[in-house]
C-alpha cells in the first residue's frame, strides 16, 4: 500500500489534468555501478513529463509527505540533489497543513528550484497554473490503478527485469535514442512471455507503449531540430540510426559486432534496429506533429490502465483524443510498430489500436457538422 | 505407433544427431542408420564395400564402427546379401525394396525384435505428435499420459530431444510449445504462438488442408474461406496470413496486371531441403513454379488451366508449353529465376521454353510432386550414391571437399543470435 496518498493523488491529478505525463515511485539509480549489487539512492514519489515548446521535455519532480514533523527546508535540499540526479527542472514538495512553513525559508527553497508547498495550497496553486486537482476520470491518475500495476512484478517474476527498467533505468537514462533502443530490447527480451490474454501482460505492453511514445516525442524533435528537411532517405536514416546510437562512432562499432557475428561483408549492409523500415516511417509520421506524440504517450498509459483494471472508456481519454487529433494515429502506428519488429502477439497492437480508434471515432462523429432533417 | 512410421521416425532423429553420441538411445540411432543406409544403396549395383564404409562414415552419418552392424541387420532383413572373405566383408549386393516397403522392412524388424525400450518408444512418441504440429509442452505430457512420476521421463526426453536437436523448445504467451524441427524449421516463432493462443489442433488441421492443395494463392483463401474446395475456418487463415505476413520466410508472390499481387500458400520446407543451399534453392525453384501455374489455374487471365499436373507434367518432358498471347507475366519469376525464358515468336506470341539444366529439370520435379501431393521423398544425398558407385579418387575428391565444406559453414545458432542482437540493442 503506497503512503502519503492523499497527496500523491492530488499530483496526479493536477500531472493528468495539465497533460504531462505522470510516472509514478521512480526508483533513482545510482550514475555509475561500482559495486556488483545494485544499491538505489532513494524514489520519487511522482515524476511528471510536461512537453516544451522547442527541445526537449521538462521534467518535475513531486515529494509527498504527510507527517506533522518534517523539515519543509530539509526536504528542499534533498529534492535539489534528486532533481540534479534526474535532470530535472523543478520540485514540489508537497507537506502536510501542520508543517509551518517560514517564507525564508520558500524563498530559499525557491532558488534551489523547489517549491514548498501545504497540502491545502495545492488547489490554488493548481488554479495558478490554469487546471485543478479536483477528481477526475482518469486510469492514469488513479492511485488503485497504480498499485495494481507496481504490483505485477510480485506476481509474474519473468517481468521483473523489465518493470526494473521501466520503473528505474529508463528514468536515469539521459538520450531519448538510448531510452528508446534499450526499451525496444527490454520488451524483445520477454517478447515470449507477454500473452495478450492476461490483462496484467496487456497493462506490461501499455507501460512499453507509454514509454516508447515518450522517447519517440523527444527523439523525433531531436531529429526535427537537427534536420529540418532531410535531402535524401540515406541523410534521414543515418541521422535516425546515429540518434539511436549516441553518435556515430557507437552505431559504427554496432555495425562492426554485427557484421562479425553475421559473418558479413566489410560494406554489407547489415540491420542494427528490428524493422528499421518501420521505425523511419513511424518517426516520420511523428516529425508531421512532434508536440502530439507526448499525449499520445498519455492516452496509452490511460489504455493501459483501463485494460489492467478493466474500467470502461474514461473522460480524460475521449478529451485527449479531442485536443490532440494525431494521438490515435500515434498509438496505433507504435503499437503495431512494437508487435511487428519485436514479433509479439498481434493482439496487442488489435486491442490498443481498436480502443484508440474508437475514441477518437466518436470525438470526431461529435464534432462534426449535424446533419439537416 | 505403426512400425513404418516409427522406422521413418527414427531415421529423422538419426538425421539431426548423425553421429552425435546420445547416452540413452540405442534402437533409435540403428533403425535411423539402416533406413539412411537403405535409402542410400537402393537400386545400386553390387558394391565395393570399403566405398560403402568410407561414404557412410563421411557423408551419411555413420560411424564407422557401426557399419558393420547396420549392414548385418539389412542383410538379416534380406535387403543386402553380403559377400566376405573369412570374417571380413568385401563387397554388398543391395536389394532393397521401393517405395514404403522399405520403411515397412526395417520398421517390421525393430518392432519383432524389440529394439526400443520404454524412453525410446517414448521419444518416438513425442517427435511423431509433434510431426503434424507443434504442441504445448503440458498438453502433450498430459494427452500422453505423462503426468505424476512418468512426468520426469518425458521431461528428460524432452531434454534429450533438445540437446541431440531433433527436438526444439520455444516459449511463447509463457507457455513452452515443442516443435519437430525436421517440420517447423521455419517460422518457428509464428508457429509457436498459434499453437500458444489456440491448440495444437489448428495448426494440424491448416497444414493438412495446405497439403492437399498446395500453392493455394492466400486472397483466394480468404475470400472463399475455402482451400483446394476445404472449408477452412477464420482461425486457421489467421494462422495464413500471419505466416505470409510475420513469417521469417515468406511465401512466393506472383505480380500480374489483371491479378495484382498474389502469394502461394506451401507447407513448410522439409528439412530434407534445407540440408544443403543447393537443395533450398531447388525448392525455390520448384515453389515459384507451382505458384505460376497455380496462378493460371485459380487467378488466370484468359485461358484457364485446367490441370496444373499436366502442365508440369508437360514442361517436365517436353521442357515447354505451347504459345499464347496470355501468359507471360504469370510465368516471368521463372524468367527472373534462370528457370526459363520466354521466347517471342514471329506471331508476336511468346513461349515458355525451360532452360534446359540438371537443376531446372529436378525442380520440376519436385514441383511436380508437390502439386501431386506427394509426401516428402527426396530424402536422399544424390552426391553419396554417386560416391558409392564412382572411382576412389571420386570418392576421395567429394569427401574432402565436403569436410571443408563443413568446416566453413559455422553458423550461430538461434539463441546466439539473439543474444547477440539484444546485447547491440542494450549494450550501448
Amino acid at each position: 500500500m503506497l503512503k502519503d496518498r492523499a497527496q500523491k493523488a492530488s499530483a496526479l491529478r493536477l500531472a493528468v489534468r495539465k497533460r504531462w505525463l505522470p510516472q509514478m515511485e521512480v526508483d533513482v539509480e545510482p550514475s555509475q555501478r561500482i559495486d556488483r549489487t545494485k544499491y538505489l539512492l532513494t524514489d520519487i514519489d511522482v515524476l511528471a513529463i510536461a512537453s516544451s515548446p522547442m527541445g526537449p521535455h521538462s521534467k518535475f519532480v513531486f515529494d509527498c509527505k504527510s507527517g506533522a514533523r518534517e523539515s519543509a527546508i530539509g526536504r528542499a535540499f534533498w529534492l535539489h540533489g534528486v532533481m540534479a540526479r534526474s535532470r530535472s527542472s523543478r520540485g514540489f514538495v508537497i507537506l502536510s497543513d501542520r508543517v509551518a512553513i517560514s517564507r525564508d525559508h520558500r524563498i530559499s527553497a525557491s532558488d534551489l528550484g523547489v517549491t514548498l508547498l501545504r497540502e491545502s495550497e495545492m488547489e490554488p496553486f493548481a488554479v495558478g497554473l490554469d487546471s485543478s486537482i479536483a477528481p477526475i476520470d482518469s486510469c492514469a491518475a488513479n492511485l488503485e490503478a497504480w498499485e495494481e500495476f507496481l504490483e505485477i512484478k510480485g506476481k509474474y517474476p519473468g517481468f521483473t527485469d523489465y518493470l526494473d527498467f521501466s520503473r528505474s533505468t529508463y528514468w536515469m537514462t539521459k538520450s531519448s535514442g538510448e531510452q528508446c533502443r534499450k526499451l525496444v530490447g527490454k520488451l524483445r527480451r520477454i517478447r515470449a512471455e507477454i500473452d495478450p490474454g492476461k490483462r496484467e501482460h496487456l497493462a506490461v505492453f501499455g507501460d512499453a507503449l507509454c514509454l516508447f511514445l515518450h522517447a519517440v516525442s523527444e527523439l523525433a524533435v531531436d531529429l526535427f531540430l537537427l534536420l529540418l528537411r532531410p535531402a535524401s532517405r540515406e541523410e534521414y536514416s543515418d541521422a535516425l540510426l546515429a540518434i539511436l546510437y549516441g553518435g556515430y562512432d557507437n552505431l559504427e562499432a554496432a555495425q562492426k559486432i554485427r557484421r562479425i557475428a553475421l559473418g558479413a561483408e566489410e560494406e554489407e549492409p547489415v540491420s542494427i534496429f528490428p524493422d528499421m523500415q518501420r521505425f523511419e516511417h513511424l518517426i516520420r509520421e511523428v516529425l508531421q506533429a512532434p508536440l502530439q506524440a507526448l499525449p499520445a504517450a498519455l492516452m496509452a498509459r490511460e489504455l493501459a490502465f483501463r485494460n489492467l483494471t478493466g474500467a470502461p472508456e474514461t473522460l480524460t481519454s475521449r478529451e485527449i483524443a479531442s485536443e490532440y487529433s494525431y494521438v490515435s494515429k500515434f498509438v496505433v502506428l507504435a503499437a503495431s510498430y512494437l508487435v511487428k519488429a519485436l514479433r509479439l502477439p498481434p493482439e496487442f497492437a488489435e486491442i490498443y489500436g481498436s480502443q484508440v480508434t474508437a475514441i477518437q471515432t466518436a470525438k470526431l462523429g461529435s464534432t462534426s457538422i449535424p446533419s439537416q432533417g | 505407433m505403426d512400425s513404418k512410421i516409427a522406422a521413418a521416425r527414427c531415421h529423422e532423429i538419426q538425421l539431426t544427431i548423425r553421429d552425435k553420441e546420445v547416452p540413452r538411445f540405442e534402437g533409435i540411432p540403428e533403425i535411423g542408420m539402416a533406413v539412411q543406409l537403405a535409402l542410400h544403396i537402393r537400386g545400386l549395383p553390387l558394391l565395393d564395400y570399403e566405398k560403402v564404409k568410407l561414404v557412410a562414415s563421411t557423408m551419411l552419418g555413420i560411424p564407422r564402427l557401426s557399419v558393420d552392424r547396420i549392414v548385418h541387420l539389412l542383410a538379416e532383413i534380406d535387403f543386402v546379401q553380403i559377400n566376405q572373405t573369412g570374417s571380413r566383408i568385401t563387397s554388398i549386393l543391395p536389394v532393397i525394396p521401393y517405395f514404403e516397403d522399405l520403411y515397412a522392412g526395417i520398421g517390421e524388424y525393430a518392432k519383432t525384435e524389440a529394439k526400443f525400450d520404454e524412453f525410446e518408444q517414448l521419444t518416438l512418441q513425442i517427435v511423431d505428435s509433434l510431426a503434424n504440429s507443434p504442441h504445448n509442452a503440458d498438453a502433450l505430457a498430459n494427452t500422453m499420459g505423462a503426468t505424476g512420476s512418468e512426468r520426469k521421463a518425458f521431461d528428460s526426453s524432452i531434454e534429450i530431444g533438445e540437446k541431440a536437436s531433433f527436438l526444439v523448445s520455444r516459449r511463447a504467451r509463457s507457455k513452452t510449445i515443442l516443435l519437430n524441427p525436421t517440420y517447423f524449421s521455419e517460422n518457428a516463432d509464428v508457429f509457436a504462438d498459434h499453437v500458444a493462443n489456440r491448440g495444437a489442433k489448428s495448426v494440424a488441421r491448416t497444414l493438412e488442408l495446405v497439403k492437399a492443395a498446395q500453392g493455394w494463392p492466400l486472397s483466394l483463401i480468404i475470400s472463399t474461406g475455402e482451400i483446394g474446395g476445404k472449408k477452412i475456418a477464420p482461425d486457421e487463415i489467421v494462422l495464413l496470413q500471419r505466416l505470409a505476413e510475420d513469417g521469417i520466410v515468406k511465401p512466393p508472390t506472383v505480380v500480374t496486371s489483371h491479378a495484382g499481387e498474389n502469394q502461394f500458400i506451401f507447407t513448410p520446407t522439409p528439412k530434407s531441403m534445407n540440408i544443403s543451399p543447393l537443395r533450398r534453392d531447388l525448392y525455390e525453384k520448384a515453389l515459384a513454379i507451382v505458384s505460376s501455374v497455380r496462378q493460371g489455374q485459380l487467378l488466370p487471365n484468359k485461358f484457364k488451366i485446367r490441370s496444373p499436373g499436366a502442365v508440369l507434367y508437360k514442361l517436365k518432358t517436353e521442357l515447354q508449353l505451347k504459345p499464347t498471347s496470355d501468359y507471360s507475366e504469370q510465368y516471368q519469376n521463372l524468367v527472373h529465376m534462370r528457370i526459363a525464358r520466354l521466347a517471342v515468336l514471329a506471331n508476336g506470341y511468346r513461349q515458355l521454353q525451360i532452360i534446359d539444366t540438371p537443376e531446372n529439370r529436378e525442380a520440376l520435379n519436385i514441383a511436380y510432386d508437390i502439386v501431386k501431393g506427394a509426401s516428402d521423398v527426396a530424402q536422399v544425398d544424390n552426391e553419396a550414391i554417386t560416391a558409392m558407385t564412382g572411382t576412389q579418387e571420386y570418392i576421395e575428391s567429394i569427401v574432402s571437399s565436403k569436410q571443408l565444406r563443413e568446416r566453413s559453414t559455422v553458423k550461430l545458432a538461434d539463441e546466439q543470435k539473439f543474444e547477440i542482437e539484444q546485447l547491440i540493442l542494450e549494450g550501448f
